[in-house]
């Protein structure tokens, strides 16, 4: 469980000096803010909607969004990060709303029928269909703190600034959705410890 | 109940960031919190298994082409035409002024009037779509949206909005239905800037969006219900563009109410 820590580390150049440079019309500025977190902000969308085309044109369109947002804002995007994944969750419930492709129960169930061979399987026996199944009947909040915290490897201080609360607030919510979470494997699906 | 919740949770994050730096093993957090160790161990492993949730890796060739777009889009210019290059130079020449906003707007202003004279600008304001005024019409429009703040754009873009949809009321009562689809593309693009300002809204967490939601929303509402009274005049080759005007509009209103349910973002504490 070692975490990635290279986007807590300080980079040569920060994401703000990038962002102003870009605004400035500097191109090369923003693709190092493109290299520096595509692959992050892929990793939490394709969870949430469990399609990689989907995933890849969302993730190209979140960077679109946010590269017309720095442009047109007066002032700079001091929380680049933040300001990607904020764009990026918002997108997500869109894509929910309209594409009508939310990862339904019936269709992660489908997911997890298909997927339980040896090598699917994660650890204690939870097949992963199940388990994104079992997120997915968690509320936004639940879901968006596991999918930032666990999948997108960010941690407590980066959660919370994407989500606009306190690291205090941030752990409280990161226990009940861990706890919500277990009860549902639980409940729903049989798995105990 | 709320401290004991507090302190347990602590515990749990301080032990998955301990294992996360690779500082301790579970057993080690089990150790440290006996008292606490039955649902730590329990949680504890639940975070072993979400981080190792297989995610399928994105299509290299997709990443790199991606790029390729997106720095394109960074650097594109604005092609064509003759307002269309005036906007992209008038828009240039503001950011130049930036720091002093009243200047430029007052400099913008004068600018426009001197280039398009205010005969002009008065009479383009009643162009209709076909009419030779009606591009210096959409160009002032444009202009209107570069001087305007980011905080006014949802604002600005309902305006146009409702002037597109005056537009296709009288092109109704004059029968001039080949041009509805024009006015309605024009009007789905002011839902899309509406669109991108409430993302901006809710990312910037420093903007106060309480009352401009509801007032926002409200508008909406009132537009889907003049189009919807519209999708009842017009023939039928011209609904299907109606319909998508009402549907551009029914997804901004759901995304308000679904970003801003109690009419701010977010909602929790903040430090």
């Amino acid at each position: 469980m070692n975490r990635n820590t290279r986007f807590s580390d300080s980079p040569l150049t920060t994401d703000t000096e990038l962002v102003k440079q870009t605004k400035q019309g500097k191109i090369s500025a923003y693709g190092e803010l493109y290299d520096r977190y595509f692959k992050q902000l892929y990793r939490y969308i394709y969870f949430r909607v469990q399609n990689q085309e989907e995933a890849e044109d969302l993730t190209e369109m979140v960077f679109l969004r946010t590269l017309e947002a720095i442009r047109r804002r007066r002032g700079t995007i001091d929380n680049f990060q933040g300001w990607l994944f904020r764009t990026a969750h918002n997108l997500v419930i869109d894509h929910y709303r309209t594409e009508k492709s939310q990862v339904s129960l019936e269709k992660i169930a489908e997911l997890s029928d298909s997927k339980k061979t040896p090598e699917r399987q994660v650890q204690h026996n939870i097949d992963s269909g199940e388990l994104v199944c079992a997120i997915a009947t968690l509320s936004p909040e639940f879901q968006q703190i596991i999918t930032c915290r666990f999948v997108s490897d960010m941690s407590h201080a980066e959660t919370a600034k994407i989500m606009g609360i306190n690291q205090g607030y941030l752990r409280v919510l990161q226990f009940r959705a861990l706890r919500q979470l277990r009860k549902v494997l639980t409940e729903e699906f049989g798995h105990h410890d | 109940m709320a401290i004991m919740i507090d302190i347990f949770a602590s515990k749990l994050a301080d032990c998955v960031e301990s294992i996360e730096g690779g500082e301790f093993t579970i057993q080690d957090c089990l150790q440290k919190y006996p008292e606490d160790s039955e649902e730590l161990e329990q949680l504890l492993n639940l975070v072993v298994v979400l981080e190792n949730i297989p995610v399928k890796p994105p299509d290299e060739d997709f990443e790199r082409e991606a790029r390729a777009r997106i720095l394109s889009a960074s650097s594109e210019q604005n092609p064509g035409g003759f307002f269309t290059w005036l906007k992209g130079g008038l828009a240039g020449f503001a950011a130049l002024l930036s720091p002093r906003p009243a200047f430029r707007l007052g400099l913008l202003a004068v600018l426009l009037v001197v280039l398009l004279g205010s005969g002009v600008m008065y009479a383009s304001a009643q162009a209709m779509p076909g009419d030779f005024l009606y591009p210096v019409k959409i160009f002032i429009e444009d202009a209107r949206s570069i001087i305007s703040g980011d905080d006014k754009e949802a604002d600005l873009q309902i305006d146009l909005s409702k002037q597109r949809i005056k537009e296709v009321d009288r092109l109704i009562d004059d029968h001039k239905f080949e041009n509805i689809p024009d006015v309605v593309e024009r009007y789905v693009r002011h839902m899309d800037k509406i669109s991108t300002a409430i993302d901006s809204q809710s990312s910037d967490q420093e903007v106060a969006t309480d009352e401009k939601s509801e007032v926002i929303s409200s508008e909406l509402r009132k537009n889907i219900e003049v189009l919807e009274e519209l999708l009842d005049k017009v023939p039928d080759e011209a609904k299907p563009a109606i319909e998508n005007a009402i549907e551009a509009s029914s997804k901004n209103q759901d995304k308000l109410n679904e970003l801003f349910p109690d009419g701010k973002p977010g909602g929790g504490p903040k430090d």
